[in-house]
């Protein structure tokens, strides 16, 4: 028996079989990244923050978001401004922090912090995973990040 | 009276002047407030309490309905619900609902109150009114929208700090809460009418929207600012401290606060702390070094100075702002390893003029009484100094009696915020006061009002009625500007007076013949047997936080602590036995001669801790010499202050908020103070610095771990702290002196140790009279005709404020007070600026005048850079006592 599929290779050809019929059929994996996940709809990415329809910020620094966030991820300063009103100084998620649980957008009385779509959070430098103020805004104005 | 009366059927006897809200209080029922506070007279505006009475058809309000024999009360049932309900709902109508950002937020009676007895939809809709946030004051914030007319603000200035800045005006829902005709608010700052303000209405700018209160984490400290010894709350995030707080009814203070404490918080995150230690280099300039360079080169310094000229060469002085533990290493470090007695406080100038007649007259080194006493006092004589602004809490306390209708008498070189509450101010001239005590006691001894069963064993009572009646009460009047009739009223009143206590102060003491007055007044106190029971006594009063740590640690040249005498051989063997090191047996210099010793380049090393003598030390000219001369400088400090900046070696040191360790107030109540933040910076607690240096030095036993070893060992060589500790201080302060059984085992069913000294009378030995002659303590002096007395301000305390930022927005340059008929010679207009002269140097600051002052009296704030008090007063190898009050002249520029 052994002789035989010494003599005949028939392991090969069975293995080569199976490659050349896999190699002429349709791919299984996702050829990243040219391609990406439809993701569905309340998936928990990175945080977006979103704005009024005037531009104005919602987020009006009531530090509720830093209070619930079970991993003290998000860092929230404020201050009184020119006019005595609340000034959001600094806001900061750190993505590597985060265990993405959604408790921020939960507790957000303005709906000013939503999880969104970006989940490529890769980075070879761990202090770019601290994403500030301004990134948050602007991918909010992004659709790509914003399923809403 | 008791009553007995029914509360949700449960069946309960109260005092009959209580009202239903306290009485269902004792049954654990809790009703809804918001106009209600205990300490605040009634209003019954908000009828948030109501309460269903038995044969009253309507419902009543708890809070101003009394307690009446078989009453039968409901406190929960449907209706009142529904009355609640309506009432909250009426109260959200007009309320602007900013909670997600509100600073009350979290702490908001308006907020529970609608969570718990609310309801969660709004049935009724109306124009809300929209003011914005007025900024009425620079460190009040009000924003009106969220006023729910309560009026426990104005009501708190008025009854309790007796202030009255606010009112209201307007009606209805256009109610407005404000100053008077809503101009900027001046007023006292004492915070209470934003702690009162049951919602977000009042709150401090100071930290309006920096954090939210559920984010802070509490600690429970003592206000480092002065000897009143409050306690509060540092509340902190990120290890920054947000804001102050305090509770209803703990400590000394008892749910107040004053300006100092309230804002003064600040200073522990100041930009400017220095946060790691400095040398001074080859080049002369300060460099940032590791704790391990700079401890090794004040150690090895140090160590060679002693080697070569001996100890005495040494001195050491340290800031009265300190903890005991502090207080006890820094004179153990200079006694044990350096071997000298060269160590002294700024206080160290009031404790010697002070301390040395209490001891000799009443065998006391401390205030007789516990400050909470003067809130039942019937008479009060002030003497010498401004209580409400050095004391704003005992102040608190006078205001209280004030209100009860105690009389009290102040006696000042001028008039101040007290003068119109008090029955009497008499503005005398700085050295007149003996005049009229001793006018005082005439009228006393002359009209038999004096206590003829406490007298009986007193000596020399012939020689005081002799040395008062020297001079005719007319001839009295005369000098002093007082009418014959204040000298007499002001003597029955305090002779007939049940409970009646004199208070002095710096002016009173620290001028050339303060001990003659000091001697006075006691003599006044024995005579009309006013001393040893409560509500009695003698208040010598001084600012600086730990005065009496540092009277009880021995930080003075010539006492150990215990404040037993360094030439007592016995003593001495005592602490060497405890400490295992030698003590120097040699009295040695206190501060003034240590700077002065400097300057002549005897003394070689100087150790400054938390001091900075060129802006408060008497001599500018000789302080800024000395510096400059000593060898080997090492200050110790939190800000890189005048004194710092010419140091060889800066060690940076930590506030309240960054140690463990106890105080003791003026009352003589140790108290445990918290750690709240992490040091800022590389910063270290004091205590740590001096152990470190001891150990370096070769003393092992200067190695602790933390405040609390220290703190026992305070206990085992200090008699009357024994048996003390951290643990048994955790409820309250025990005044000294306690029993050690009844500390251990009562301190939680709040023993407080002994409320007041002398309870078996004056010591027998002591029981004399000292009859003072003389009739006026100040004198002349043609050259300089003037007197400069440099006072507290009720913003500031020592040079240590003068970085709070929000403290500094109320008061921050020194004005020179005149009274304009004091200035008609002078020819200088209001405002203008003129040059002080005394016998040490000048300096040139505005003037302002005001007619509260005595003639020819001038008042000048100690704590600004602008006008620094150390350019006028005048040193003295012993004169130290003169550092409150100075011969000056003023010069027109
Ligand atoms: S998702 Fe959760 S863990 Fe992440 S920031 Fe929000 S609250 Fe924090
Ligand atoms: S909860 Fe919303 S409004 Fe509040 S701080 Fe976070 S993002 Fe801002
Ligand atoms: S006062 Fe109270 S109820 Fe009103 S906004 Fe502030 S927290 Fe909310
Ligand atoms: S400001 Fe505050 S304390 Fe004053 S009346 Fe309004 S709600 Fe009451
Ligand atoms: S009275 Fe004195 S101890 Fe009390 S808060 Fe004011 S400064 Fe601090
Ligand atoms: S608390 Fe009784 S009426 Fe306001």
């Amino acid at each position: 028996m052994g002789l035989m599929t010494n003599i005949f290779q028939t392991d090969l050809i069975k293995g080569l079989s199976l490659t050349i019929r896999y190699f002429f059929s349709k791919p299984i994996t996702m050829r990243y990244p040219e391609e990406r996940w439809e993701l569905p709809p309340n998936h928990r990415g990175a945080q977006i923050l979103k704005k009024h329809p005037d531009g104005k910020e919602r987020c009006v620094g009531c530090g509720l978001c830093p209070e619930i966030c079970p991993s003290d991820a998000i860092t929230l300063i404020t201050s009184e401004n020119e006019a005595g009103d609340k000034r959001v100084d600094f806001y900061e998620i750190d993505l590597g922090l985060c265990i993405y649980c959604g408790y921020c957008q939960e507790v957000c009385p303005v709906n000013a912090v939503f999880l969104g779509q970006d989940y490529e959070l890769t980075v070879t430098d761990p202090g770019r995973l601290k994403v500030g103020r301004n990134e948050m805004l602007q991918k909010g104005d992004d659709p790509q990040y914003d399923n809403r | 009276m008791m009553v007995r009366l029914t509360i949700d059927d449960k069946q309960i006897m109260v005092d009959a002047h209580m009202n239903i809200l306290e009485a269902s209080k004792k049954l654990g029922i809790e009703i809804p407030t918001f106009c209600y506070q205990a300490r605040l007279s009634e209003l019954g505006a908000c009828r948030m309490c109501v309460v269903e009475v038995e044969g009253m058809g309507k419902l009543q309000t708890a809070c101003t309905l009394a307690v009446a024999e078989g009453m039968v009360v409901q406190t929960g049932n449907a209706r009142i619900k529904k009355a609640r309900r309506m009432m909250l709902e009426f109260l959200l109508i007009n309320h602007p609902l900013e909670c997600t950002v509100c600073d009350a937020s979290g702490e908001c009676t308006l907020q529970d109150f609608a969570f718990k007895y609310g309801s969660a939809e709004t049935r009724f809709t109306g124009e809300k009114r929209v003011l914005r946030d007025q900024i009425i004051s620079p460190l009040i914030n009000r924003n009106l929208n969220r006023c729910i007319q309560c009026k426990r603000c104005v009501r708190v200035c008025d009854e309790i700090q007796g202030v009255t800045a606010l009112g209201m005006s307007y009606r209805g829902a256009d109610t407005i809460v404000g100053p008077f005709m809503d101009k900027s608010l001046d007023c006292e700052y004492c915070s209470h009418c934003i702690w009162s303000c049951p919602v977000g209405a009042i709150t401090s700018r100071a930290m309006k929207y920096r954090a939210r209160t559920w984010e802070m984490d509490k600690a429970e400290a003592i206000c480092p600012f002065c000897s009143c010894g409050c306690t509060l709350h540092y509340n902190h995030k990120d290890n920054v401290v947000h804001r102050v707080t305090h509770t209803e009814g703990r400590g000394i203070n008892q749910g107040s606060l004053c300006s100092k404490g309230y804002f003064g918080y600040d200073v522990i995150n100041h930009p400017e702390r220095i946060t790691s230690p400095m040398v001074r280099n080859a080049e002369g300039v300060l460099r940032t070094v590791t704790w391990e360079a700079a401890l090794t080169t004040v150690a090895g310094k140090m160590g060679q100075i002693k080697d070569d000229n001996g100890g005495s060469s040494i001195g050491g002085i340290v800031s009265d702002r300190l903890t005991n533990e502090d207080l006890y290493l820094f004179q153990k470090l200079m006694r044990s390893v350096y071997s000298t007695n060269n160590v002294d406080t700024p206080s160290g100038m009031w404790s010697r003029a002070v301390l040395p007649v209490l001891e000799d007259r009443l065998g006391v080194f401390a205030a007789t009484n516990s400050t909470d006493e003067l809130n039942y006092v019937d008479a009060l004589l002030i003497v010498g100094c401004d209580v409400t602004v050095s004391h704003p809490i005992t102040g608190l306390r006078v205001k209280h009696a004030i209100h009860r209708g105690g009389l009290v008498t102040e006696i000042n070189p001028r008039r101040t915020a007290l003068s119109r509450l008090a029955k009497r101010s008499l503005t005398v001239a700085v050295g007149k006061e003996l005049a009229l005590v001793k006018g005082m006691i005439a009228v006393i001894i002359e009209e038999g009002l004096y206590d003829s069963e406490a007298v009986k064993d007193y000596k020399k009572l012939s020689d005081l009625e002799f040395s008062v009646k020297e001079k005719d009460l007319n001839v009295i009047a005369r000098n002093t500007d007082v009418s014959v009739d204040d000298i007499v009223q002001t003597a029955r009143e305090f002779a007939g007076a049940g409970k009646a206590a004199i208070i002095f102060g710096e002016t009173a003491a620290l001028h050339s013949g303060g001990d003659l007055l000091i001697n006075a007044l006691i003599d006044l106190l024995m005579l009309t047997g006013k001393l040893g029971q409560e509500g009695f006594g003698l208040y010598p009063v001084i600012a600086s936080t730990n005065f009496q740590g540092t009277v009880d640690m021995g930080i003075a040249p010539d006492r150990l602590p215990g404040h037993v005498e360094v030439s007592s051989a016995t003593e001495r063997k005592k602490f060497e036995k405890a400490w295992n090191a030698k003590v120097p047996k040699d009295t040695g210099m206190n501060a003034l001669e240590m700077i002065q010793a400097a300057a002549d380049g005897n003394l070689k090393a100087l150790y400054l801790a938390g001091v900075n003598p060129l802006a408060t030390f008497p001599g500018g000219k000789v302080v800024a010499e000395a510096l400059k001369t000593v060898e080997f400088l090492v200050v110790q400090e939190l800000f890189l202050t005048e004194t710092a900046s010419m140091a060889d070696v800066v060690l940076p040191a930590g506030t309240l908020a960054e140690k463990n360790g106890t105080l003791t107030s003026m009352d003589r109540r140790i108290q445990r103070t918290q750690k709240a933040i992490d040091s800022v910076g590389l910063s270290r607690p004091d205590w740590r610095i001096f152990s470190d240096l001891g150990v370096m030095g070769g003393e092992n036993g200067m190695k602790y771990v933390n405040a609390a070893e220290v703190l026992d060992e305070i206990a085992q060589t200090v008699p009357f702290y024994s048996g003390i500790s951290q643990h048994i201080l955790a409820d309250n302060g025990l005044q000294w002196p306690f029993s050690r059984e009844d500390a251990r085992e009562k301190f939680h069913e709040g023993y407080l140790g002994t409320r007041h000294l002398l309870m078996d009378g004056v010591p027998l030995d002591k029981r004399i009279f000292s009859a003072v002659s003389g009739w006026d303590t100040h004198g002349a002096d043609s050259q300089y005709p003037m007197t400069l007395v440099f006072e507290d301000l009720l913003f500031h305390s020592g040079s240590f404020t003068r970085y709070s930022e929000s403290l500094n927005k109320l008061a921050s340059e020194a004005t020179l007070l005149m009274n304009p008929q004091t200035g008609i010679g002078l020819d200088v207009p209001d405002g203008s600026t003129v040059r002080t002269v005394s016998a040490q140097g000048e300096v040139s600051v505005a003037v302002s005048y005001s007619e509260d002052l005595a003639l020819g009296v001038l008042f000048m704030p100690r704590h600004f850079a602008n006008a620094p008090a150390s350019a006028l007063m005048v040193p003295g190898r012993n004169r130290d006592a003169e550092t409150a009050v100075v011969r000056v002249k003023v010069v027109k520029v």
